[in-house]
């Protein structure tokens, strides 16, 4: 691990920067000024929006100098300890502000053709109804200004 | 304490809303946390004036899918 080397959490995931990687391509601070934003220090303000925005972007970038992980898996991978049956056992359902609806744990989620969604950790759902990538959440809803008004 | 627990339901109803049902908690938009045993339906075309709940606006205003 280099020494500029640096990890950002929300609680929910980790965003790794791996500076020594970037090729300043530019995409992610293009794509959400409101997290990646090169004139602030911290640069990365994992506030900035919700979980699966910031996924989307640290997807996009090319070089992976952004790379994220779960944190449920950094804990699980770090201690193999038994889960009790604390309260993050319960399947938490999210409704984001002015964002979509987010799913972690133990949902099982079946689609409009009945079929049963691919179980993931956490999954956005669209809430503003105007996605392209129905039924999840593609982010659609900051360009249409959807509110919870 | 090692129950054997299901999976929360949850139905994305064609051109309606979502509905969940189970034992899961739930945090509205102002970040307040409760935990919910009974049926939710919730808003998936935007136009609900309960949101996040459905108000059946849906009918009026269609949803993509």
């Amino acid at each position: 691990m280099d020494k500029n080397d640096r990890d950002y959490t929300n609680g929910e995931i980790t965003v790794f920067w791996r500076p020594a990687k970037c090729i300043h391509a530019t995409t992610c601070y293009r794509e959400l000024i409101e997290v990646f934003n090169p004139r602030k220090r911290p640069w990365v303000n994992m506030d900035g929006a919700a979980t699966e925005e910031i996924i989307r972007v640290v997807k996009m970038c090319p070089t992976k100098a952004l790379d994220f992980a779960y944190n449920k898996d950094l804990a699980a991978e770090k201690n193999e300890q038994p889960k009790a049956s604390a309260p993050e056992d319960v399947p938490e359902l999210r409704v984001m502000p002015n964002g979509p609806l987010v799913f972690r744990g133990d949902f099982r989620i079946t689609g409009t053709d009945g079929k049963e969604l691919k179980a993931m950790k956490i999954q956005s759902l669209c809430r503003c109804g105007e996605s392209y990538n129905m039924p999840y959440c593609d982010g659609t809803h900051r360009k249409t200004g959807f509110t919870d008004k | 304490m090692d129950i054997e627990k299901e999976p929360v339901e949850v139905t994305i109803n064609k051109g309606g809303p979502i509905h969940v049902k189970g034992h899961f908690a739930f945090k509205d938009s102002s970040g307040h946390t409760e935990i919910k045993e009974h049926d939710l339906y919730l808003c998936r075309c935007g136009g609900s004036s309960n949101k996040p709940f459905c108000d059946s606006t849906h009918r009026k205003i269609g949803i993509k899918e």
